[in-house]
């Protein structure tokens, strides 16, 4: 298989390179955006876990160069064309075709990005190298926001709060689930220690998640300091991974909370539980949908021999499922498609090479021994 | 309803358990106890509801066991394997990574993955189970930073010492001093002694050794640190100088990602050596302790699924650590990727768990690891030792360049002796060959002339004279009586088409001679012109008489030859290019049949095209059945050289693969034998026994033995891919149940299922390039279908109850012609049989949005039709109530029509019903002939749509029918009520679900539709992909099976018999 293969394999990694995004992940963030409109009103943003760059990219073109990216960027063209010849009755909103419309860079913009890998510099961006699970980054961070910020108070929240915290962490998985599972989440949690630290109210929480067993808890959690929480897979994240990102809206700090260093949430600590977490299911079961589409709202936990088989303090009222959005029109790309490419494709290169594994060493040394290094039949 | 009945999952703990000789294993959420030598399952508990195993410790006494698992910990009290009973749960606050008892009380210290200590007394916890969860307090709070390993050990009653690993490459080493405080709880004083970057990558593994062990290293050494990484890298550290203390990791105000510079606080143990090894990551490192003798020596367990042994050596290069590692020896015990788990026993030995479910115990290495150089002392100056063949056990008649004849004795220990048969032959100085078998062996030279030797007599005595050089010599024989042995020998000249055949008789009770008969009692061998022997074998059948000679050629073709010299000698059948257009290089006959009278058994052929075939030949009312019945490649090749049936009934083959010599069991599916002789293109003999076999090679003019008298590894529960399984699909026929799985590592597994036994690999399919998507039975179970990417596409003839090769034989039938032509992926497919044997109609569903439709006749392949569908990637296509129907990326199902002409399929309508794709499916046909299709999304959700005759289509949605996507779903009948259905459903949440869905067809649409939650169980199965429902012994007997990161079968129960399975097969036209 020649270069373009990845091309044809993956639509949005051939857009990134000719957009000129650091890596595919930055049509999950305008994903994002387009459903849930996280940039209005944003100024101020923390981008945690942000090598090479994409997202933040996205925040600069938004933010500080104040250009729109819309749909038409991860558009498929082919999708409405092919409706029509269909004759498929009415079609969906065809009409939204952007014009551009005029930069509008912000005022005050401030963008902190934080990440283990150094990451290139980006324009107005404060890049900072540091491990977000690590304690010693929140004082790292506040000092980044706020440069009269005091290091050796003890104090741990920011004078001047952000609006936006985004986390798009992810572990180097090992396969052994529960494990990844477990690692992943502790990130989720550092990230939201780091949010509760930094984040206004009202402020808006999105990170990375991996939808496994046991993700109803962190809901919960989630849900107790956010009004809305909503787990959202943008159509550029392929079908078949486990990720998914959790977009909570309206920070509501619980009265008082106060974050600590000693004592972060993760291991061990858990936020008190109100009762506002459980959904009404007094309600009608069934609704039917404008699409006529008949909804039926169940009890999807307990059994008819409800024996509970869940060891473990956290007990059941500590679960919660957060709603589930799909985001991006279904004209978007389609993330696990074979697409044709379009005629007199050219493969262009990464705009970013990837970050060097930490065995780039081990690889270097077999190249030199001339042996194909790690290539295990169907590895990948 | 849904009864828990077996599961195969990774194996992440293990334990030995001395007195009752058993290997103690964590498998998912169960503990079992194997017997080390049989295999046999003594116990299976269940230790917790959903969380899997991670570590065991049995107690000095061994009357308690301590299993934890993520954050939870369990006592099991008892007096035996099978008497252990489990206490309350006790939960600690954070993920355990390692547990050790106090050589002195009963304490046990547990480190968790933010580097707190936890201590408590076994005996403080309860012994009974009241079904709460008690708390576990901690010692040592947490250093707030992520560990992906630690390793805790005693130095006192009173003191741990603790090494921990970090995700970005550092390590800590620390003690704690413990007092027992007045309400009995434990308090601790903690000490860093180094905080120090170790590895560039994650440190997955870390290791301290006891002092013993340091010691071999030189007398100041106390204690040794050993570690591995995500670098690929193990190195080891001198940790006895623990005065000095260090900042803890959380005091250093460093920069805490990648590539930071060490800074002058850190404080860093001499490294005393360090290397690579591994193809991947590297989870395990431990220290041997059996054998003082050999120094250190360390054993690291990878991702790869190897283990390698390490020897710490000194080293003099200057500038080099002081020590150096040097890699001893690798095993592959484990089927695809990945070691999670390693218990030693005192001697020696030591048991691995992979992800494939298997658990190797590997035996103590006691042979020499060199090969030993046979000795040549015996021989005149220049002369070499050149051609050679056992006639016996550990037995080897030789030649030599100057022609000289020489008897070989191999001793076990690397030794052997030589006695000269006959000084040199002129007719065979400077090129000879030799053949052999039993107590025989046959020379010849450039001369012509062949000679016999007879190791009853020690004789060597010339039997023919061919006047030509002799290119190749083939030699068969077998017991006509007890006492009676024939013997036939081919003998093939140079440009010479016609072999010469001869036949040799010795009757044991008169004499010690083989005699031949006369000249024209000598058979000759009808075959083909141009036919190049390559390999041999006969066969002989008293009632009615007759003697087959089978050969094989140069070119893949084997013929099959009548011999019996009644009148009826004639070549039978020519098989042309059995194994393509590569050299056939071995045959056996297998005879069979239960009745005397017919003539049936099974020809087993090597090839070097890598594969292994087996024909089933009969003789029917004077007339000849053949039939090819298997042909798989083997994993390892091409060069696959021999073969044999072991007293125990294995089929054993050998062959080359890389630099190395396999010999590998086809039943185990095990290599038992490894060794290491430059690659193939050499004179090797082999001569087979069931723990290993001799193996004597030639490598730059020196020859080599290797004897293995023991397996170095033997299998408890092996035959899983080791890979994320992607498909599953379970045979419907009344003889033998079939469970074909296929997975990421391109292979598919064809097994059987008992629930004693578990699950047992029968056959592998090895020849997708790419993971596999989807599978399908047809309905009578004759073929399987599988796809995968690069749209591959095969068809599989599988034929059942046969008597050898574990009773599954398959063929490859068909390999689609566009196979590899293009990096699409087929996710999905359907086959529908027509009237005729053989010939399907195929619809293959493809990453493009295309669906094409193909007609398959016994390997010929015709399009019928191709449509796009939209943009979206196609994730399955079936047929019910007269529809086509495909689901997609999209979250729709879309309607085709197909009746308008078969020349053109167009998709109608499409019906919106998840937000995100469709995962799995499953549909129903009610009695009113319209159709219930239920469907699983990525969305959380269930979809029921019900699709009528005329094309309507309604919708009914379960929204959050789980935690996370919904993967598959499953449909059964219930058997008491005809208009209830019971649905079963699996998501990456790790939970299945059984649903009741009653449907009143009279209303419209889905309003009579009513769907009821029975049961939410949790699975052991990670990241489940797939769900299909099998048949199980017992009244209740219809259950289902759960797959991706393993395997597990649950009882559906309820009432279903399965009547609903047979059914299936009624649909189909008798084959
Ligand atoms: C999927 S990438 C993020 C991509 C990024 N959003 C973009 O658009 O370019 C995940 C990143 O998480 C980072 N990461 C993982 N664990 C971390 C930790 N503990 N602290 C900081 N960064 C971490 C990795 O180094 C990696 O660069």
């Amino acid at each position: 298989m020649g270069k373009s293969s990845k091309d044809k394999r993956d639509a949005y990694y051939r857009l990134a390179k000719e957009q000129g995004w650091r890596a595919r992940s930055a049509f999950k963030l305008l994903q994002l955006d387009e459903e849930f409109d996280l940039f209005n009103g944003v100024t101020r943003v923390v981008d945690l876990c942000a090598a090479p760059g994409s997202w933040s990219q996205v925040l600069s073109r938004v933010l500080i160069q104040g250009q729109q990216v819309g749909r038409a960027a991860w558009e498929d063209k082919r999708y409405k064309e092919l409706l029509r010849l269909r004759q498929q009755g009415s079609i969906v909103d065809d009409s939204e075709e952007e014009a551009p419309t005029e930069a509008k860079p912000r005022k005050d913009v401030k963008i902190v990005a934080i990440d283990l890998q150094p990451m290139s510099p980006l324009e107005g961006i404060t890049c900072l190298k540091a491990d977000i699970t690590h304690s010693s980054t929140i004082p790292l961070l506040l000092q980044a926001l706020d440069p009269d910020y005091d290091p050796t108070s003890s104090s741990i929240e920011a004078s001047s709060p952000v609006d936006l915290v985004l986390s798009d962490g992810a572990p180097d998985v090992t396969g052994l689930h529960d494990l990844d599972i477990y690692v992943q989440s502790q990130l989720l949690w550092a990230a939201l220690n780091l949010a509760l630290c930094v984040l206004r109210p009202g402020g808006k929480f999105v990170a990375k998640i991996f939808r496994g067993k046991d993700v109803d808890l962190l809901y919960a959690q989630l849900k107790v300091v956010f009004q809305s929480v909503t787990v959202a897979k943008p159509r550029s994240s392929r079908a078949s991974s486990v990720e998914a990102f959790i977009v909570c809206t309206n920070f509501q700090p619980p009265k008082g909370f106060k974050a600590s260093l000693d004592n972060p949430l993760g291991a061990g600590r858990r936020l008190e539980q109100s009762s506002s977490t459980h959904d009404n299911l007094n309600g009608s079961p069934r609704t039917v949908r404008d699409d006529g589409i008949v909804e039926l709202d169940m009890d999807t936990q307990s059994a008819e021999d409800a024996a509970s088989d869940r060891q473990g303090l956290a007990d059941r009222s500590t679960r919660w499922i957060a709603p589930f959005l799909a985001c991006g029109d279904l004209s978007a790309f389609d993330a696990d498609a074979s697409h044709k490419l379009p005629e007199g494709h050219v493969s262009l290169d990464p705009i970013q090479p990837p970050t060097a594994p930490p065995y780039k060493r081990a690889l270097e040394e077999r190249k030199k021994m001339g042996g194909a290094y790690g290539k295990v039949k169907g590895a990948g | 309803m849904l009864e828990h009945v077996h599961h195969r999952v990774p194996v992440t703990a293990l334990s030995f358990h001395r007195r009752d000789h058993v290997i103690l294993a964590g498998h998912g959420n169960l503990l079992r106890g194997y017997d080390i030598d049989t295999g046999q399952i003594l116990t299976n508990l269940k230790v917790f509801d959903d969380q899997a195993v991670h570590g065991i410790l049995v107690t000095p006494d061994e009357d308690v066991l301590l299993v934890w698992g993520g954050r939870l910990v369990r006592k099991l009290n008892g007096h035996s394997i099978s008497t252990y009973r489990p206490s309350n749960v006790y939960e600690a606050r954070d993920w355990i990574l390692d547990a050790a008892l106090s050589p002195e009380d009963d304490c046990i210290a547990f480190v968790d993955a933010h580097n707190a200590l936890t201590i408590c007394n076994i005996r403080d916890l309860s012994a009974e189970d009241d079904g709460s969860t008690k708390p576990l307090a901690t010692a040592v709070p947490s250093s707030n930073c992520i560990l992906y390993s630690a390793h805790v050990t005693w130095l006192s009653g009173s003191q741990c010492l603790i090494a921990s690993g970090t995700a970005f490459g550092d390590v800590m080493l620390w003690s704690a001093s413990i007092s027992r405080i007045a309400d009995g709880s434990f308090t601790a004083v903690a000490q860093t002694h180094y905080t120090f970057s170790a590895h560039e990558g994650s440190v997955f593994g870390v290791q301290l050794s006891s002092k013993q062990q340091a010691r071999r290293l030189g007398d100041g050494c106390d204690c040794l640190l050993a570690s591995c990484s995500d670098d690929r890298q193990v190195k080891v550290w001198d940790v006895s100088d623990r005065f000095t203390n260090s900042h803890s990791l959380p005091q250093i105000q460093r920069d805490t990602g990648f590539g930071s510079k060490p800074e002058a606080e850190e404080h860093a143990p001499p490294c005393l050596a360090a290397a690579m090894g591994h193809v991947s990551r590297i989870w395990k490192i431990r220290f041997c302790d059996h054998d003082a003798q050999k120094g250190v020596e360390i054993m690291s367990f990878g991702e790869d699924a190897s283990n390698i042994l390490w020897s710490v050596k000194p080293d003099s290069e200057p500038g080099n650590q002081p020590f150096a590692l040097k890699q001893v020896g690798v095993q592959n015990a484990h089927a695809g990727k990945q070691i999670w788990s390693v218990a030693a026993a005192e001697d020696g030995c030591f048991a691995t768990g992979g992800a494939d479910g298997a658990i190797a115990i590997h035996h103590a290495p006691n042979l020499p690891a060199e090969p030993s150089e046979i000795d040549r002392k015996m021989l005149e100056p220049g002369d070499n030792i050149r051609y050679y063949a056992f006639f016996n056990q550990g037995a080897m008649l030789a030649t030599t360049d100057s022609g000289s004849v020489w008897t070989l004795q191999l001793g076990a220990a690397g030794t052997s002796s030589a006695r000269e048969v006959l000084p040199a032959l002129p007719a065979l100085r400077g090129y000879s060959v030799v053949a052999s078998i039993s107590r025989l062996a046959f020379l010849a030279g450039s001369a012509g002339i062949v000679y016999m030797y007879n190791a009853n007599t020690n004789k060597l005595t010339s039997v023919a004279d061919c006047g030509k050089k002799v290119t190749g010599l083939f030699v068969s024989s077998h017991e006509k009586s007890h006492s009676v042995r024939l013997v036939d020998l081919l003998i093939t000249t140079v440009g010479q088409s016609d072999p010469c055949y001869m036949r040799f008789v010795r009757d044991a009770i008169s004499t010690a001679e083989y005699v031949s008969p006369r000249e024209d009692h000598q058979p000759s061998l009808p075959i083909p012109e141009g036919f190049s022997i390559t390999s041999f074998t006969t066969m002989e059948h008293a009632q009615p008489c007759i003697h087959l000679t089978l050969v094989g050629a140069r070119n893949g073709s084997i013929a099959i030859c009548n011999t019996s010299s009644d009148g009826h000698d004639g070549l039978i059948k020519l098989l042309p290019n059995v194994h393509g257009k590569e050299a056939v290089t071995a045959l056996l006959w297998r005879s069979h049949g239960n009745k005397p009278t017919t003539l049936s058994g099974y020809l087993h052929s090597l090839g070097k095209d890598g594969t292994h075939a087996v024909h089933n030949i009969r003789r029917h009312d004077q007339k000849w059945e053949i039939e090819l019945i298997h042909q798989l490649g083997l994993p390892f090749g091409p060069n696959i050289e021999g073969l044999t049936i072991l007293p125990n009934d294995h089929l054993l083959i050998w062959g080359f693969r890389g630099k190395a010599f396999i010999v590998y069991d086809a039943d185990a599916e095990q290599e038992t034998m490894t060794v290491a002789c430059g690659g193939a293109h050499r004179n090797f003999a082999f001569q087979p026994s069931v723990e290993g076999g001799t193996f004597v090679w030639t490598k730059a003019s020196k020859i080599y033995q290797h004897m293995q008298t023991r397996r170095p590894y033997t299998l408890i529960t092996p035959g899983d891919h080791g890979r994320e399984i992607k498909a599953v699909s379970v045979s419907s026929t009344e003889d033998m149940q079939i469970f074909a799985t296929g997975a990421e590592d391109t292979n598919i597994k064809l097994s059987t299922f008992d629930e004693k036994d578990g699950f047992r690999c029968v056959q592998t399919l090895r020849r997708h390039n790419t993971g596999i998507q989807h599978l399908c039975w047809s309905s009578a179970c004759r073929y399987l279908f599988s796809s995968g990417g690069f749209e591959e596409f095969y068809v599989w003839r599988v034929t059942t109850g046969v008597p050898v090769l574990g009773g599954v034989g398959v063929v490859c039938e068909s390999v689609h012609p566009n196979s590899g032509k293009s990096d699409l992926r087929i996710l999905g497919f359907d086959i529908s049989e027509t009237r005729q044997k053989g010939v399907f109609d195929i619809v293959l569903a493809y990453s493009d949005s295309t669906l094409k439709q193909w007609s398959y006749d016994i390997g010929t392949w015709s399009l019928v039709s191709t449509i796009d569908y939209l943009t979206a990637c196609l994730t399955e296509v079936f047929h019910t109530s007269g529809h086509v129907i495909t689901t997609a990326t999209d979250g729709h199902l879309a309607l085709w029509d197909t009746e308008a002409s078969a020349s053109s399929l167009t998709w109608r309508t499409r019906h919106r019903t998840h937000q995100n794709a469709i995962l799995g499916v499953a549909f129903r046909e009610l009695h009113d002939r319209s159709s219930l299709v239920f469907t699983a999304g990525d969305d959380n959700a269930i979809g029921i749509t019900r699709i009528e005759q005329c094309g309507a289509v309604r919708a009914l949605l379960i929204p959050r029918a789980h935690t996370a996507a919904v993967t598959a779903v499953a449909v059964v009948p219930s058997d008491t009520d005809r208009n209830t259905l019971l649905l079963l459903s699996a998501s990456i949440d790790q939970r299945v679900k059984l649903w009741t869905v009653s449907i009143d067809v009279t209303e419209p649409g889905v309003d009579g539709v009513h769907v009821k939650l029975q049961r939410n169980v949790a699975t052991s199965v990670a990241d489940v992909s797939s769900l299909a429902l099998c048949r199980l012994a017992g009244d209740e007997g219809v259950g289902c099976v759960v797959c991706r990161v393993g395997m597990e079968i649950w009882r559906i129960g309820g009432g279903i018999r399965d009547t609903y399975l047979s059914r299936v097969s009624d649909e189909v036209i008798r084959e």
